[in-house]
């Protein structure tokens, strides 16, 4: 177990192409989970395989408990790895997987018998230890892969799309499972993933990347709820975020959304932000989930129509065109099944304090220090 | 949008412009793989084909488009038995899961081959809008003079799913349409594909093993399972009134909990109880449950509608933290309730929790299923 450190950390793979990962300052504390997500391309697995040793560093140092490791191999660094195909010994029992790490490295008899033990006690895996893992499913292969990595203790496990080879069923409980134990063992680890779902249930902090730029590192609810740029706000969150133009306007605090004609008034504190800039235009963001949707009546004219519903289970979403401007679609997530079907008008109200607010030209979150 | 189809669809026999199964079986070896199945799909409705792997859906598809012989039964199409038509005969688009895409033509040419094929689609040229269009629904445009080797699976899919959709057929079968999509392009895309196939002349089968995707795309939705179909109806039949514990268990993220255990009457009162636990079922369900009373039943409890409560309220189901996945919206908790049985809670508001804290469910009214302990058939409401 160790704190995990990338001081001013940059990859770049031929001198004529843009730098893969591009000075990348991020601290993993210790017996944390931090998940790496963006877009393919973004860096992600570029940094996993610099923190396994896997590729050389261009600029900059990673540290595992204050030491310097980027000179080490990757054999030298006491990682773990577990990757999406799972990598076990199919001709090996259950336990001999989970104990090979330590008899390789020569661990005396009675540590490994004890370590092991412990291992499949947690994986409640003890009744089926002499098991061949060929005939198992894929996702009790990946359990074990999970406990051969925790075996050791090492100061850090690298998961690298665990759960992709999966069903929706196992991977649902797989996620938890990896969680629990990641958790319980308090090991620091990195998470790869290009699927949300994943590193929010997972991950303690998440790290946005972009392009090679760590947009911002964070725990899942603080990037829902206080995403650093539009960027963040619209990757993070299902369906995505709806990113609306809008203005300030007059002294009272009225900011006008065209798009579905609404005037939303903003408490004191956040006009006065507003008014501080100089520059009445600016987007607001609004989750699906937050727009308030209701039908029709004479105090709540219909402002938008429905376009398309669909059906989610515990949830509608609901796709919406503003009356005044009918090219312009606002998405809505409901608990459902509702009663609202495609061609029924609505009214459509934004909640001020569910409001995101963006800067035009730069895209970054205004209320960032709040 | 879709009532009349479901009207005219749920009547029997085969009519013009559907697509009609009836009583279609289909044994590999000693397995029956399609077991008596049959269904209708109309004009311009999809039909969400829902079952897990091995379930029989590839082959259902594989049947309809005459790639297959059912050992009985028959396929109506457009109100013509097809048994006896060869697969080129039948005018099925099908979309195959394996992509089966030519290696040594361009993505474009992959995707106008079926409109050469036929020749009955006008022109090749005159499609080229037609394909342009598709090709940038799926954003896959850019990447129209590439071949297939220069592909990911992702991409290789959605050029398979263009082919089948560039197609005017009478029939259109898409088997995992976007199944190894990533997770935010498969959000968008479903919706988008889902909407070109509105108001087409043709009925659409569009199979999934991912029961939320099934309920999206469906106007109705069949449930596969080991080649029979468990249950068809709107999706909000299949998410409300499931008719069975294995229909119930393919829909929902996380699926709905079941439990094992026994109905007893106390004082006009009906409780589910096992050896661990006893929860009082609401009036509601009381009503149907009577039959079932002193036998084994299986309970089942909607995530989305249990909550959290503090230890030890009145009313509550004990319970220990086994794991806690925050999301933005939402947090699934995991309990462990009774000896050990793990239940999972779709919480709206994420609260702090230890691994290991005590904590009590509470069931909402809404929340309560109750199955047949022997059939797992669901009771009638």
């Amino acid at each position: 177990m160790a704190t995990v450190e990338f001081q001013a950390v940059s990859k770049r793979y031929q001198p004529q192409m843009p730098p893969a990962v591009i000075n990348l300052n991020m601290v993993c504390r210790e017996g944390e989970m931090v998940a790496l997500l963006g877009p393919s391309g973004c860096g992600k697995s570029s940094t996993l395989k610099m923190a396994a040793g896997l590729e050389d560093l261009t600029e900059g140092e990673i540290l595992f408990g204050g030491r310097p490791v980027s000179r080490l191999s990757a054999g030298a660094r006491n990682i773990a790895m577990v990757f999406e195909d799972y990598c076990l010994y199919p001709n090996l029992t259950i336990a001999e997987n989970i104990d090979f790490p330590l008899s390789v490295r020569g661990y005396s008899h009675a540590a490994r018998k004890e370590r092991v033990g412990d291992v499949l006690a947690m994986l409640g895996l003890t009744d089926m230890a002499d098991q061949k893992v060929r005939d198992l499913s894929g996702g009790a292969q990946q359990r074990i892969a999970i406990g051969r990595a925790v075996v050791r203790d090492p100061d850090l496990i690298l998961f690298d799309e665990p759960l992709s080879h999966l069903d929706g069923d196992q991977k649902i409980h797989l996620r938890a499972e990896i969680s629990r134990l990641q958790k319980s063992r308090g090991v620091t680890s990195i998470l790869v993933t290009h699927d949300q779902t994943e590193a929010t249930a997972m991950a303690d902090r998440i790290a946005i990347m972009r392009a090679g730029v760590l947009q911002q590192v964070d725990a899942p609810s603080r990037l829902y709820e206080r995403p650093a740029n539009i960027f963040v706000g619209n990757f993070i969150g299902e369906p995505p975020m709806n990113l609306l133009s809008a203005s300030l306007e007059g002294a009272l605090g009225h900011i006008t959304i065209p798009i579905v004609g609404v005037d939303v008034v903003v408490d004191d504190e956040r006009r006065r932000m507003i008014e501080a800039r100089q520059q009445p235009d600016l987007i607001v963001g609004i989750r699906p989930e937050h727009l308030i949707v209701e039908s029709v009546s004479a105090a709540r004219p219909a402002n938008a129509r429905i376009t398309y519903r669909e059906p989610r289970g515990d949830a509608d979403s609901l796709v919406l065109s503003a009356l005044n401007r009918s090219d312009e679609v606002l998405v809505a997530e409901l608990p459902g099944p509702t009663a609202f079907r495609a061609g029924d008008g609505v009214h459509v109200r934004i909640p001020p304090e569910k409001m995101h607010l963006f800067d035009k030209d730069t895209e970054s979150n205004l209320e960032l220090d709040k | 949008m879709t009532s009349m189809a479901t009207v005219s669809s749920s009547l029997g026999g085969p009519s013009r412009g559907d697509l009609y199964l009836s009583n279609l079986t289909k044994q590999f070896g000693r397995q029956k793989v399609i077991d008596d199945v049959g269904l209708s799909v109309a004009m311009g409705e999809v039909l969400a084909l829902v079952g897990p792997s091995g379930a029989g859906k590839t082959t259902l598809c594989r049947l309809i488009a005459g790639l297959e012989q059912p050992d009985s039964g028959s396929c109506f199409i457009d109100g013509e038995d097809v048994g006896d038509r060869s697969p080129g005969d039948r005018r099925v688009a099908l979309m195959f899961e394996s992509y089966a895409l030519y290696p040594h033509l361009t993505v474009r040419e992959n995707v106008r081959s079926p409109l050469l094929a036929r020749g009955r689609e006008g022109r090749p040229e005159s499609a080229n809008g037609r394909i342009d269009e598709i090709l940038s629904m799926l954003e896959i445009a850019h990447l129209a003079d590439r071949q297939p080797v220069a592909l990911s699976g992702g991409q290789k899919q959605r050029v398979a799913l263009a082919r089948a959709l560039v197609q005017s057929p009478k029939v259109l079968l898409l088997d995992e349409p976007i199944s190894h999509l990533d997770a935010k392009l498969r959000h968008k895309l479903r919706g988008e594909i889902r909407r070109q196939l509105t108001n087409r002349n043709h009925p659409t089968i569009w199979s999934t093993p991912d029961g939320l995707e099934g309920l999206s795309v469906g106007d109705r939705v069949a449930v596969l399972d080991h080649g029979r179909i468990e249950q068809i109806g709107t999706p909000e039949d299949i998410w409300l009134r499931p008719a069975s514990i294995k229909v119930a268990k393919l829909f929902g993220d996380p699926p709905m909990n079941v439990l094992r255990g026994e109905l007893n009457a106390e004082g006009g009162k009906t409780f589910f109880r096992r050896s661990d636990m006893s929860i009082e079922l609401p009036q509601a369900l009381v009503a149907n449950a009577g039959r079932h009373v002193g036998k084994t039943v299986f309970l089942g409890l909607r995530p989305d509608v249990l909550e959290l409560a503090a230890s030890g309220m009145p009313g509550t189901t004990p319970a220990q933290v086994y794991s806690n996945e925050s999301f933005g919206k939402h947090s699934i908790v995991t309990l462990r309730v009774g000896a050990g049985e793990l239940v999972k809670i779709k919480a709206k508001h994420h609260s702090a929790l230890s691994l290991g804290e005590d904590v009590s469910i509470r069931c909402g009214a809404a929340a309560f299923y109750l199955f047949d302990g022997v059939t797992g058939l669901g009771a009638p409401s």
